[in-house]
């Protein structure tokens, strides 16, 4: 809210700068975001006294003027007619700025220098009137123009926050001032003139939705002429950040911003049956509002409604065919309270937000109804010429009553840690016109304009503490005692498991938990798969973001496809975090899972060699480092799934359950995502893997006696996988065999045709004693031969 | 004598060539030549057996310091060789430590996660323990139980995601609070972080974004333990040297409410574009915990008090990295990555 501090002025006695008046409100929760000096626009305009006049001597059209601006005389050259010696005159100086951003600079006209301009009205944004501005008498050479022609003064910009509708207006803030300078709240003072006829015989109104309307009250202005506002009445609402209209919608909007009740005039003579009735709109009934919206309605919204038809959506904005127009003779003034929750569901429903709907929506002043529509009326009749009926139509329920609190002191410095004294404490609250009797215990009546946020002791504990100033309220710091020590096992899990990725070159990543759901068409993922189980949102922001992903690959692709469209095209990336599986009605189950995507280079390119681009084998290093480094018995098998390389695709499996999957990229997959080169992805649940991660590692002594190593060099045939061999070598070689190590593989000549050659290293140990030559020999040449009888191998010499 | 000569000339003749030897290959050769099985002096000692007896003594002593003499003058000629031949070796394998190093380079930890840990690290010091929630909500834990009920004008300030009426993405950390006392009994000490999700997206606003929220609740915790706690919070992160301010705030599931503001930390409050011109910066929102809330969980807010807070984790970052648009976190461009 825009808060002019002048306007303030009227209410509060400020003595304060206007800064330490912002940073008292600010920290009173009063948040001043920005002070601004209203007319700002204008810069280096000071008013000057014409000294002397002549004419230019090559341009008889030009003169030539002597200006005292206080400080010194000026020459300026002007082509205004209408001037005499001793006018006041607004002088803009070199460098001055003026409205639309126009800047005055010192400059010749032909043949003579002129420092400076003389300024019309509407360079000033004063009024549209043109010719040169003459001040009034009382001006000074070389007074600042803002503050000759009261155009100028400080504006507040002001958060109120959702629990202070009493703020949002210029009384409401005068209120807060005072309480925080312990200065007196002045009201606005003013005589109403009733005249005419009695209002009862001129209108007629009728409230069928009484909980929804508690009090509707009305009066009737007639003769009145419409025409433009006063000047000072037309400033204040601008600075307001509001735009003048005529001399009766600029008084509802004065009156807004003073004391924070809307008001709405009808044209009373283009109401049908010169009534109001206040009731619920019909289902699709229609009203074009005042901004020329034709709007659909619902039984959700409350009207205001002539004999026929709906003339205003109540609290939120009028309609166009009864607004006040230039032929308007006679109005009603309507002043009302209408439920917060129905403005506030009728304005999102209708998706339109007004002054109006705002401070109804967090609740009026109950008592501000008839203060707010007297305080109208007599500014109207003021301003258009208008007479007032006599009377006002007044609806309502019945008068509530404030509520009376119990406050204890004690109560009040055990949540603030603070010791205050019960004076201090009232002192406070009466200051905020809360009522405070002390007996044995404060109690304190809340005034009507609190009553929605005051309604707990908490409640005025909270006043006080805020009043007080937080930052009174000394530090300390709690003593935590907690009955066990609690540890998040899976934050615990996560951050190793950032760790080991990272030390594998891996980047972690962040990304939405929303995808979209033709990312499962491009994964290739079969249309009745469990992953194609989705939970969608009802109101994406898109439909790229319309479901919760179950798989967090779409994710991952996508950040390499943004990076290699950037040209990077070495990527190893990594993100941890939920999946969520659909679980009927029910809130979904969220998965804890981990995800890699690797492609491109190692970032070792200059000695070429085998290890220079991610493969299988490198991200197969990465699962097995989580497993010995997790203590986790994990286990990769072949497998297949769709978003994988029918080939190179291998489950991860752990105490026997498929928790992920591993392997290249399928191609098709590959191109969907429009990505050049090989894909090598990790998904995995890590949520099992919780289990172990306190598990510490026991010692083992360590061996006491040599080990012995041997070479043994088979050919095989291709189907047979390194796991065959491997775990046939050991079985043969039994518990003398300490390590079974591959350090060759071999495909071409001079090995057969459908064969491979592998070369294993077996190293030999005995716990117990050193092993001898001899029987090293014997248990490796029983390896070699159940190799050959079992497997079909050739050992090669 | 014969033999005197030619030790003689045996004599010059080595020394010459030990001399002259440029490898110690050739040295080996002149070795073998002299001092090997058939040398020439291993040939002049064995002739010794036929020298007369009153000239073995003589010639015994010549021959002797021939051998010795050659076997010393290779020894140190070898050595000589050994040496130069090394260092000629060590040279000539010289390497370009210039060249790029071996092996991938270390992957990084994303700067929201670093926060977090930072963040999240002061308060486990303290000793406040992680928990963990839902991101997928119901109404009533991300609003009801939090004393915002339907209708409420705070609910304006969330824009939510929304998955059937009842069901939604949390639009705060907060419903966790309500998950965890509903569970434990008072002490608790608890933080939450964990992603949150908002209906408005531009430069400083992410639909998805992180949030850590912490709570204690025991006998006799007061405003002042709140003050004091997000002071140390502040100290520790962003440093002692930044003046932390606490003023009136709303929160519909604590009262009194604050806003816990930084001095501005990039222009020491001075006022600048990224404070907008304030000299502070928003940093938390934090309260006692509304005794409504207490009820919804069971707790007696007449015995037990506690505090809460929250903060929204990019904008942390955003201040500690000098981030200035918020989106970037969620790109995963490799070279802002890097930069962490």
């Amino acid at each position: 809210m825009r808060v002019p501090l002048e306007w303030l002025k009227e209410y509060v006695d400020v003595k304060l700068s206007p800064e330490e008046l912002a940073k008292r409100l600010t920290m009173s929760g009063i948040e001043v975001s920005s002070i601004e000096f209203h007319g700002k626009k204008v810069e280096g305009v000071v008013a000057g006294k014409i000294k002397a006049i002549e004419r230019h001597i090559r341009r008889p059209d030009l003169f030539v003027c002597q200006i005292d601006i206080g400080r010194k005389i000026i020459q300026v050259v002007t082509d205004a007619p209408n001037l005499r010696v001793g006018d006041k005159v607004p002088v803009a100086l070199h460098g001055a700025k003026l409205v639309k951003d126009i800047r005055v600079k010192r400059m010749e006209l032909h043949g003579v220098e002129s420092f400076g301009m003389l300024c019309k009205a509407h360079e000033l944004g004063v009024s549209e009137a043109q010719g040169i501005l003459i001040l009034g008498f009382e001006a000074l050479p070389g007074e600042d123009i803002r503050k000759v022609l009261g155009m100028g003064g400080y504006v507040f910009e002001i958060d109120i926050l959702p629990n202070r509708p009493d703020c949002l207006s210029i009384i409401g803030i005068g209120r807060e001032v005072a309480a925080l300078t312990s200065k007196k709240l002045e009201h606005p003072v003013f005589k109403l003139k009733e005249e005419g006829k009695k209002i009862k015989k001129l209108a007629n109104v009728t409230v069928r939705e009484n909980t929804l309307c508690p009090r509707y009250m009305a009066r009737v202005i007639e003769d009145i002429e419409i025409g433009e506002s006063p000047q000072w009445l037309k400033e204040r609402i601008i600075a307001c950040g509001l735009r003048p209209v005529n001399n009766i919608v600029d008084v509802t909007n004065y009156v807004l911003m003073e004391i924070g009740q809307p008001l709405h005039a009808f044209d009373l003579n283009l109401l049908r049956g010169r009534e109001i009735i206040v009731r619920r709109a019909r289902p699709k009934e229609k009203i074009i509002t005042i901004d020329d919206v034709e709007r659909e309605l619902s039984g959700e919204n409350l009207v205001i409604a002539d004999s026929e038809r709906p003339i205003a959506i109540a609290g939120v904005m009028g309609g166009k065919d009864t607004e006040v127009n230039p032929g308007t003779r006679t109005i009603l003034l309507e002043s009302a309270y209408f439920e917060p929750f129905c403005v506030n569901r009728t304005s999102k429903a209708l998706k339109l937000r007004t002054e109006s709907s705002i401070r109804f929506a967090r609740g009026v002043d109950l008592e501000g109804v008839a203060k707010a529509l007297d305080r109208a009326a007599y500014l109207i009749s003021k301003t258009s010429g208008g007479k007032i009926s006599r009377g006002a139509l007044d609806i309502k329920v019945k008068e509530r009553k404030p509520k009376v609190l119990t406050l204890r002191k004690e109560r009040v410095n055990k949540i603030l840690g603070t010791d205050l004294g019960s004076q201090e404490m009232v002192s406070i609250l009466k200051k905020l016109d809360f009522k405070v009797s002390k007996g044995k215990e404060i109690k304190v009546e809340v005034p009507l304009f609190r009553a929605n946020d005051i309604v707990r002791e908490i409640d005025l504990i909270e006043e006080i503490a805020r009043v007080h100033g937080y930052e009174k309220i000394k530090e300390s710091m709690p003593h935590i005692r907690l009955k066990e020590e609690k540890e998040n096992l899976l934050d615990l899990l996560k951050e190793k498991i950032r760790k080991i990725l990272v030390g594998h070159g891996l980047s972690e990543v962040t990304t939405f938990s929303m995808i979209g759901l033709k990312e499962f068409d491009k994964l290739g993922i079969p249309k009745n798969d469990e992953l194609r189980s989705l939970i969608p949102l009802a109101n994406p922001l898109s439909e790229n973001e319309g479901v919760l992903r179950t798989t967090l690959i779409p994710s991952l692709l996508q950040v390499l496809s943004h990076n290699i469209r950037r040209q990077i095209k070495d990527i190893a990336v990594f993100e941890i975090d939920k999946t969520f599986i659909k679980s009927g009605e029910n809130l979904p189950k969220e998965k804890a899972m981990l995800a890699c995507a690797l492609t491109g280079d190692t970032g070792f390119a200059w000695q070429k060699g085998k290890e220079e681009k991610f493969d299988f084998y490198y991200i197969k290093r990465i699962i097995e480092d989580l497993a010995i480094e997790l203590r986790s018995p994990i286990k990769i098998e072949k497998a297949t799934h769709s978003a994988f390389h029918p080939g190179k695709c291998a489950k991860i499996t752990f105490d026997n359950h498929n928790i992920g999957f591993m392997g290249e990229i399928h191609p098709d997959t590959q191109k969907a995502y429009d990505l050049p080169q090989s894909v090598y992805l990790i998904e995995m649940e890590i949520e099992p893997l919780v289990k172990y991660v306190k598990e510490k590692p026991l010692y083992k002594a360590l061996p006491k006696f040599p080990s012995v190593e041997r070479d043994l060099a088979l050919i095989v045939p291709e189907g047979l996988t390194h796991e065959n061999v491997l775990s046939a070598i050991k079985e043969a070689g039994g518990d003398l065999i300490e390590d079974v190590r591959l350090f060759d593989r071999y495909k071409g000549k001079p090995i057969p045709e459908g064969h491979l050659s592998l070369a294993f290293s077996i190293t030999y140990r005995d716990p117990h004693k050193t092993l001898t030559d001899t029987e090293v020999n014997a248990r490796h040449n029983e390896i070699a031969d159940t190799l050959i009888k079992k497997l079909n191998v050739q050992i090669r010499k | 004598m014969v033999l005197e000569e030619k030790i003689k000339e045996i004599a010059e003749k080595s020394k010459i060539e030990i001399e002259s030897a440029k490898s110690t290959q050739d040295i080996e050769q002149i070795r073998i030549k002299y001092l090997g099985r058939k040398g020439e002096i291993t040939e002049l000692v064995r002739g010794l057996k036929d020298v007369s007896k009153e000239d073995k003594p003589k010639v015994g002593k010549l021959l002797n310091e021939l051998k010795s003499g050659t076997e010393e003058s290779v020894k140190k000629k070898l050595e000589e060789l050994g040496t130069r031949e090394k260092s000629r070796k060590l040279e000539s394998e010289i390497i370009d430590v210039t060249l790029p190093a071996k092996g991938i380079e270390r992957g990084k930890i994303h700067p929201i996660t670093k926060t977090l840990e930072e963040v999240k690290d002061v308060f486990k010091g303290l000793g406040y323990y992680v928990v963990e929630g839902p991101d997928v909500e119901t109404d009533y834990y991300n609003f009801e139980a939090l004393n915002i009920p339907k209708d409420h004008p705070a609910r304006d300030m969330h824009d939510t995601f929304y998955i059937s009426k009842d069901i939604l993405l949390r639009t705060h950390t907060s419903p966790v609070q309500i998950r965890v006392m509903e569970k434990e009994k008072p002490p608790v000490a608890v933080i939450v972080p964990g992603k949150v999700y908002r209906r408005d997206a531009d430069i400083t606003h992410s639909a998805v974004f992180h949030q850590l929220e912490g709570f204690l609740v025991d006998e006799g915790i007061t405003f002042g333990d709140l003050k004091g706690t997000l002071t140390y919070f502040l100290h520790e992160v962003f440093g002692k040297i930044h003046r932390v301010r606490f003023r009136p705030s709303y929160f519909p599931f604590t009262e009194p409410s604050a806003e816990v503001d930084v001095e501005c930390i990039i222009c020491n409050g001075r006022g600048c574009r990224i404070c907008s011109n304030t000299g502070w910066l928003e940093i938390l929102g934090a309260g006692m915990i509304d005794p409504n809330v207490f009820k919804y969980v069971g707790y007696d807010s007449e015995k037990h008090t506690g505090f809460a807070f929250g903060m929204g984790i990019e904008r942390i970052a955003m201040l500690k990295y000098g981030i200035d648009d918020i989106r970037l976190f969620f790109e995963n461009d490799m070279r802002f990555l890097r930069q962490f």
